[in-house]
């Protein structure tokens, strides 16, 4: 099991000059906060082609910046929900798939995917207040069947994974990119106790096709803190119960000294 | 990950047609103009340069198929169409061969353009993986990946390029251009996978549209045509060249390329540094991270090859057993059929005995520098200076993780590949067989033996005659003799046992499998069968030991040669930024005693003694060291805390890699993102004790030092195992 040693997010433009070129119409693609949304739907479009820049790195303090999108994907896992079994039906598809210009994989709804599909990423956390990001596109405006969750290793100290559902953040809903509607799921979380690792984990419930990517973790954005939903002397939502039962049954083996 | 091509026996199809287009990004028409020294719209094949493909599973892909992939495509960036890769076009090599009359001797920047998605859908998108690699005889010698520029369009194009880099390697070989479909790339498809993180679909119908391929001729070559040896390369190639195969070639093409502009490579050295401070868990790294990490900063002044990944090679001082760099693509070089180890000169005038230095252990006759060599022969001298001088040169070429001390026994292992890739004149020192096999001779009968790389091995790569043998690595590695012979006994995964005598048992080990990695359920069921029985004396040869996982290796080994609970545990223990260590190991201890599984990557090796069978308890063990680390640093570590007689016999100490490996992602230049060990361990009878000695960077240091002494190499004596044995005979 190769692990992952991703710890990004996009805090601030970078624009790289290329050849002299200027950028017509870059892509805020680390602006957080929101991207320009388009729909030109992939197909030949009535507008223009324009040239842009596209940022390499987003940018910004060194700690929140994203690395290569693309790469990032290659570090996930896709697994039966049921099986733990990585022979479930994904496909990595574009970078410029998900708005903020990051790769995205495409998965399947109930054609290939009746019990859907669980998926994860693993990143270190950070021992500050963060804000955890994920984009999850489908062809129709209701981007539902997703359920996606950050779990702490240990969050209090306690031993307790921290649990933290993203929910859709109303501010980036329904964000039309290369004909895709998308929604910007979000959680704001506690700085934790033991600053260990972080699992981003969901499942997608197989009711239709979706795509996910653009995971990222930011720090320093100044919001309140949310407490996560599980944790010692804390109410416990089903869902919650759920997604920690999971991880705990699938998430990543430790790393192991592996042979050189 | 490499791939090997095979451009022989297969479709080809041109497609590069030397156009002249204006060479701008019209934002009237939204169209690409071409305007370099060669270029393609890939609209259609072209019979001027060949283009290969292959599926996935390696087959030749039919013309029909890949004519089929030039496709008209109002969306086409440049031209009316572009060419498709993904599907059953898995992967496509294009040659540049037709270009060496013209190109060759000058330096050029490749680019194409990429944009995923079928024709007509492009949310059927895959991506490329694309490579410019350097071929004799079919065999890839040199490679480096396109990188994104930073050009795209708002519908999804985006730009690579190789960067400046000289067009024909070493003046010699023309380039070739691979285009892979990533979509498989550590899945459970890719073949060259090492941990697959997912599952993927082999889908046939995903995309990505290549266009837009020009060469821009950026003037003369960088590098001059001209031979070298390692030790003269910086005054014969240059600043931009270094020594391959015994002729003066690209540094960018053999260490990898750099980013030119500066705020991108600044960029991605931050990036690096970052990763570095943030996932080392070591604490000698952790104690030496500032000085480091002030090294790898200057990477970002350096545009030239040499210079840059050097610089980020500085983790180096980390000593980190787990550590490797960022890097670019191995190159390939023939074999020279020499297998080196640590050794002791006896038989030499005026050599002390007691240094280790590098003698030949085995040589295959079949291969030219191996049908020069015997094995007690010391190698003395390389390109004309004393071996030292050379590695010390050489360092660019080899990186010494963990404990320095282990260092005799790893840089032996690997100098004659360095001697092969760069082409160096090795010296060797034969006395007369005949008359001094236990004797030394005189200065006036040591007998030099040459081995010159760059005339038997570099010459194949220039004149294009390599064979798939000549590459073919001799297996080599730090035992002089092996009691259980065979081609599998130099697998990781290897396990064997054998009585040397009635009451005498040897157990052989190449690293400690956890049961789930290939290979690891006959290696615990050879483990087990091997202890199963008790004996007087027991031999553990873990001289390869690379390392693994604790289960099932310790449970049983432990198991079997403890009387009752191993009196240490190990703690694994992370470096948490702002934690300091006393209030976060309870815990961390608390945790993991609740779970029993890790906690923020802490966790414990402990053996109560619960199931142990104790029956090789009172065994004299001997343990043969040579190269061990990580799962065997552990090992070593803990079963010499035993009450029964235990000895580590070895030439070097471990290596020091006390906890677990994590591997980075690539992007950018890299072709390997590196990796580095998270956590370092304490070893700890209990919560009370007051232990807080991390021990990671210093290995187990052997009991008794042993060399193999060349008069015992020449006579076919495994000194270690003779001493090892000596200790298990005497009272």
């Amino acid at each position: 099991m190769k692990r992952v040693a991703l710890f990004c997010g996009c805090a601030a433009v970078m624009l790289i000059a290329c050849g002299g070129e200027s950028s017509s119409n870059p892509v805020n693609v680390a602006n957080d906060a929101g991207t320009t949304p388009r729909d030109d739907g992939g197909a030949a479009s009535t507008a223009v082609r324009k040239l842009i820049t596209v940022p390499l790195f987003a940018g910004g303090d060194v700690e929140n910046r994203v690395s290569d999108p693309l790469i990032e994907l290659h570090q996930w896992f896709f697994t039966d929900p049921q099986t733990g079994a990585s022979t479930v039906h994904v496909n990595r598809v574009a970078f410029g798939q998900s708005p903020a210009g990051q790769a995205a994989v495409f998965i399947p709804g109930a054609s290939q995917n009746a019990r859907g599909v669980t998926f994860g990423v693993t990143f270190k956390l950070p021992s500050v207040a963060y804000t955890a990001g994920l984009w999850v596109g489908a062809k129709s405006k209701n981007v539902t069947g997703v359920f996606p969750a950050v779990i702490t290793s240990d969050d209090d100290g306690t031993g307790m994974p921290g649990y933290f559902e993203l929910v859709p953040d109303p501010a980036r809903s329904d964000v039309v990119a290369s004909g895709l509607h998308w929604t910007r799921f979000t959680v704001d979380a506690d700085a934790p106790k033991v600053a260990g690792w972080g699992y981003l984990y969901g499942a997608t419930d197989g009711s239709q096709d979706l795509y996910v990517g653009g995971f990222d973790v930011v720090t320093g954005t100044g919001k309140s803190h949310m407490a996560p939903v599980v944790g010692a002397g804390r109410a416990v939502p089903e869902s919650a119960l759920r997604f920690v039962a999971h991880a705990k049954a699938h998430h990543p083996a430790p790393p192991r000294p592996q042979a050189r | 990950m490499r791939l090997r091509h095979t451009l022989l026996a297969c479709l080809s199809i041109s497609l590069v047609a030397p156009c002249a287009y204006a060479g701008k990004f019209d934002n009237a028409t939204g169209k690409f103009a071409l305007d370099s020294a060669y270029s393609s719209s890939l609209d259609a094949p072209s019979v001027d340069l060949p283009i290969t493909a292959y599926t996935l599973a390696g087959s030749a892909v039919s013309q029909e198929t890949l004519a089929s992939r030039f496709v008209k495509d109002a969306t086409a960036l440049e031209g009316k169409g572009a060419f498709f890769v993904g599907g059953a076009v898995y992967r496509v090599g294009m040659s540049l061969g037709s270009l060496s009359s013209k190109l060759t001797g000058r330096r050029v920047n490749v680019r194409l353009w990429q944009r995923p998605g079928a024709p007509g859908n492009p949310q059927l998108g895959t991506q490329a993986e694309v490579y410019i690699s350097w071929l004799s005889a079919g065999e890839e010698i040199a490679t480096v990946r396109f990188t994104p520029t930073g050009r795209g369009t708002d519908d999804g194009f985006r730009e690579l390029e190789t960067g400046p880099i000289d067009f024909a390697l070493a003046h010699v070989l023309a380039p070739t251009i691979f285009i892979r479909d990533l979509a498989v790339r550590n899945t459970t498809l890719d073949p060259g996978a090492v941990f697959p993180t997912s599952g993927v679909d082999a889908r046939d119908d995903t995309r990505v549209a290549i266009d837009a391929f020009e060469i821009q001729d950026l003037g003369a070559a960088a590098v001059p045509d001209a031979a070298c040896t390692l030790t003269n390369e910086d005054a014969v190639c240059g600043a931009s060249g270094v020594c391959f195969a015994g002729k003066c070639a690209d540094a960018a093409s053999v260490l990898g390329t750099v980013p030119q502009d500066a705020e991108v490579r600044k960029a991605y050295v931050d990036r690096v540094r970052f990763v570095t401070r943030t996932f080392s868990g070591g604490r000698y790294a952790l104690s030496h991270m500032a000085d480091v990490d002030a090294q790898m900063a200057t990477a970002t002044s350096f545009a030239d090859a040499k210079s840059f990944w050097k610089a980020l090679r500085s983790i180096e001082a980390l000593r980190d057993a787990h550590s490797s760099p960022v890097s670019g693509f191995p190159t390939t070089a023939p074999d020279l059929g020499i297998c080196l180890g640590a050794g002791a000169a006896d038989l030499l005038p005026g050599a002390d005995a007691t240094a280790a230095v590098p003698i030949v252990y085995q040589s295959d006759a079949k291969k030219a520098g191996g049908a020069l060599v015997q094995p007690g022969d010391v190698l003395t001298r390389v390109n004309g200076v004393p071996v030292a001088a050379f590695m010390d040169g050489a360092k660019r070429l080899f990186f010494q993780p963990g404990d320095p001390r282990s260092a005799a026994v790893y840089q032996s292992l690997l100098l004659p590949g360095i001697a092969a890739h760069t082409g160096a004149m090795l010296e060797f020192a034969r006395c007369d067989r005949a008359s001094h096999s236990t004797t030394p001779c005189t200065a006036n009968e040591v007998v030099i033996i040459k081995v010159d790389a760059a005339a038997l091995a570099g010459a194949k790569i220039w004149n294009g005659n390599l064979t798939t043998a000549d590459i073919t690595r001799t297996p080599c590695d730090s035992r002089f003799t092996r009691p259980i012979q065979g081609a599998q006994t130099y697998e990781y995964a290897f396990a064997g046992s054998v009585d040397l005598a009635a009451d005498t048992r040897l157990l052989m080990i190449n690293g400690v499998p956890a049961e789930v990695y290939e290979g690891g359920p006959e290696w615990k069921a050879a483990v087990q069968n091997a202890v199963s029985v008790p004996r007087a004396k027991f031999l553990l040869d873990e001289r390869e030991g690379n390392g693994g996982w604790s289960d099932p290796a310790f449970p049983l080994l432990f198991g079997s040669f403890f009387d009752g609970p191993v009196p240490v545990r190990a703690e694994l223990i992370p470096n948490l930024e702002s934690a300091q260590l006393e209030s976060s190991l309870g815990p961390m201890r608390t945790c993991w005693s609740a779970s029993s599984k890790e906690c923020a990557q802490y966790l414990q090796f402990v053996y109560d003694g619960t199931g142990f069978s104790k029956n090789n308890a009172a065994s004299k063990l001997a343990l043969l060291g040579g190269l061990d680390v990580s799962g065997n640093d552990y090992l070593t570590r803990m079963i010499k805390t035993r009450n029964g007689p235990t000895r580590l016999f070895s030439p070097v100490p471990t290596m020091g890699g006390y906890g677990s490996v994590m591997m980075f992602p690539t992007y950018m230049v890299a072709a390997s993102g590196g990796s580095l060990q998270i956590q370092d361990s304490i070893f700890t009878s209990a919560d009370k004790d007051p232990n807080r000695v991390f021990e990671s960077a210093v290995g187990v240091s052997p009991d008794e030092v042993v060399l193999e002494k060349q008069s015992d190499a020449i006579n076919g004596q495994d000194t270690l195992m003779n001493a090892a044995r000596a200790w298990l005979e005497a009272p």
